[in-house]
């Protein structure tokens, strides 16, 4: 029994294996969740007049979604594909835990207005160095050839992108909406996000060899060759993490804009 | 910042791993498939060099078409990479085979056509020839599959020098392992056993290790070799050191330059007190013979169309053509023009 996804050097099969590591993680960042939503819907009953009741299926669905996504992206296949056989699979590992899941639980722990007391606020530019760095140093061959061949190694890498994630939209998703960048700021952040990713991106798509021994030297998986594999994994973090930033730009920009058109209109009345 | 952080780590990083995988296949009996240390010095291999090359096996089995093959004769004169394996391998074999492929799919073809691959079957009853052959062929057309009787591929196995196989199927069982040496075994163009890569070979080290090998014809050692393009793109001049030594006279023929529309070896004449350039006939080197081309002295020249791609590239593939050890590519790398010092360029070939 492995707890955890990692390199097994065993050939592919779609016979399901468990993890239980990754179901107690999954279960205590449910519970934790849980237990973070109720506090912040007691909070909010106890103040008067306040919206927030009619937005808590929302945000219920928010973060369960966010726990889906990391289950998703963890257990068994896309965990064991990811853990040791496809850069495919991680690299989709990553979009889902970065991109999805990371937003998604933040979006989830949305507090009433004047509600985020104790939650840390964190400069923009400190997020993109943690979130870069994080990227950067999950992504160093050696690191990761080094890291996957083992279960606590390749724990740390998934939960890496996770906090990653965090890091990344936390100026942009802040439990407090007071204390999120301003809508112009907030899209500028989102778009800078995507530049440094451009550079792996590229490398993986246009390599010209397998960086990582751990996946080039892996059982075959699903027919893919280890080049096709790497340049797959390329594509995946550009085509899917970039164009979900841009969307999620653009909503920013037309809320902000049906924001400002709002305001024009009252004032005029 | 970041972003040159990250590059620079992928830098660092591609030119530092280091395969250490061991494959089941390895520990049932195969070479060491862990392998360990930084790039190999320049002109070193990042195999295991074979310390006392012994000559390539004689043996001979049936290739996939039904021929006999006589592994000896059939790959004489070629680098020949050698696998005992079978098609039912989940790992090693078709690991090794496709690294192997996608290496020579990439290198330039006239290197990649003195290349052969031969993989002798290890599981003679399941690897059908039909099935080697589709099986290689996914892999590369141009891989050679080899089968026999248990007699024969146990002969070939002790001829090679490598682990014997070891299968138990349990009566009916057909999807049993199969045990096997896990190392690719390089016969170098003279027919000796130059290298051996376990199980944990990367595509890297094959790509830095098979132009070396190419390059290592029998006695003969080609050193520093590199060329300058001039500035107008259209011509160049290159330079190279020869030793002979092997125990045989030998003697450089010419000279091929790809990408260029002519070349030719030159010598440095001095007429009358005119030092006038003239084309080098052939040249003999007996044993212990140094050929050195120098700036200033010999040295071959070429012609580049004026956009050909060789005119721009950073290195340009080289063959040199002897009487006895035949053709002989080497990778030269292109300086900078301007540089007017001759560069301490290591060794591109042995």
């Amino acid at each position: 029994m492995t707890w955890w996804c990692a390199a097994s050097n065993e050939p592919w099969s779609w016979v399901w294996r468990a993890y239980p590591g990754v179901w107690v993680f999954v279960a205590l960042l449910a519970a934790w969740g849980a237990a973070a939503l109720k506090g912040n819907f007691a909070r909010e009953a106890a103040r008067p007049g306040s919206d927030a009741p009619a937005r808590r299926a929302g945000r219920v669905a928010a973060y369960g979604c966010g726990v889906l996504f990391c289950w998703m992206a963890l257990d068994w296949p896309l965990g064991r594909l990811g853990g040791g056989y496809l850069l495919a699979a991680h690299t989709a590992q990553y979009v889902l835990l970065t991109f999805f899941a990371a937003p998604l639980l933040l979006l989830g722990l949305r507090r009433g207005p004047g509600d985020g007391a104790g939650l840390p606020g964190v400069h923009p530019l400190l997020s993109l160095v943690v979130y870069n760095g994080l990227l950067a140093a999950t992504h160093v061959p050696a690191l990761v050839d080094a890291m996957m061949r083992t279960q606590w190694g390749s724990a740390i890498v998934d939960l890496a992108w996770l906090v990653g994630g965090i890091a990344l939209w936390w100026p942009a998703l802040h439990p407090d909406p007071e204390r999120r960048l301003a809508p112009p700021l907030r899209m500028g952040y989102l778009f800078a996000s995507t530049l440094a990713p451009t550079i792996p991106a590229a490398l993986l798509m246009f390599g010209d060899y397998p960086y990582y021994g751990v996946y080039e030297l892996a059982p075959r998986a699903l027919g893919l060759s280890a080049q096709q594999d790497q340049q797959l994994a390329g594509l995946i973090m550009k085509v899917i993490g970039d164009p979900l930033i841009w969307f999620s730009t653009a909503f920013i920009f037309f809320r902000w804009q049906a924001r400002l058109e709002r305001d024009e209109r009252e004032e005029e009345s | 910042m970041v972003a040159l952080a990250i590059a620079l780590a992928f830098a660092l990083a591609a030119c530092a791993c280091a395969p250490s995988r061991r494959g089941p296949d390895a520990a049932r009996g195969g070479a060491d498939s862990t392998r360990g240390g930084a790039e190999p010095a320049a002109g070193r291999l990042a195999g295991y060099e074979a310390p006392n090359p012994k000559p390539k096996p004689d043996f001979v089995l049936t290739d996939f078409d039904g021929r006999r093959f006589d592994f000896r004769r059939d790959t004489a004169g070629r680098l020949t990479l050698l696998f005992f394996g079978y098609t039912h391998c989940p790992d090693v074999c078709p690991i090794h085979m496709a690294n192997l492929a996608a290496v020579l799919s990439r290198m330039p073809p006239d290197e990649a056509s003195r290349v052969r691959v031969v993989f002798v079957t290890t599981d003679p009853v399941r690897d059908t020839p039909a099935r080697l052959k589709d099986w290689l062929g996914a892999f590369d057309p141009a891989f050679t599959g080899l089968t026999g009787t248990k007699a024969e591929l146990e002969a070939a196995l002790r001829a090679t020098g490598v682990v014997p196989t070891v299968a138990q199927p349990a009566p009916g069982d057909t999807s049993y392992d199969v045990g096997h040496a896990a190392q690719v075994l390089a016969y170098g163009i003279d027919g000796r056993l130059r290298a051996e890569y376990p199980f944990g070979t990367r595509q890297k080290d094959w790509v830095h290790d098979l132009p070396i090998l190419l390059a290592r014809a029998p006695g003969l050692t080609i050193l520093g070799a590199y060329a300058r393009i001039l500035p107008t793109h259209d011509m160049g001049a290159g330079y190279f050191t020869v030793v002979n030594r092997g125990a045989s006279a030998d003697t450089l023929l010419g000279i091929r330059v790809d990408g260029a529309t002519h070349e030719q070896l030159h010598a440095m004449k001095n007429a009358g007190g005119m030092v006038r350039m003239v084309p080098l006939g052939p040249t003999p080197l007996a044993p212990g013979d140094t050929l050195r081309l120098r700036e200033g002295g010999s040295h071959f020249m070429f012609d580049l169309a004026p956009n050909a791609s060789a005119a721009r590239a950073e290195s340009l593939t080289v063959t040199l053509r002897f009487a006895r050890a035949g053709q002989v590519p080497m990778r030269v790398p292109v300086l900078p023009y301007a540089d007017p010092a001759e560069p301490a360029v290591e060794a591109r070939a042995r």
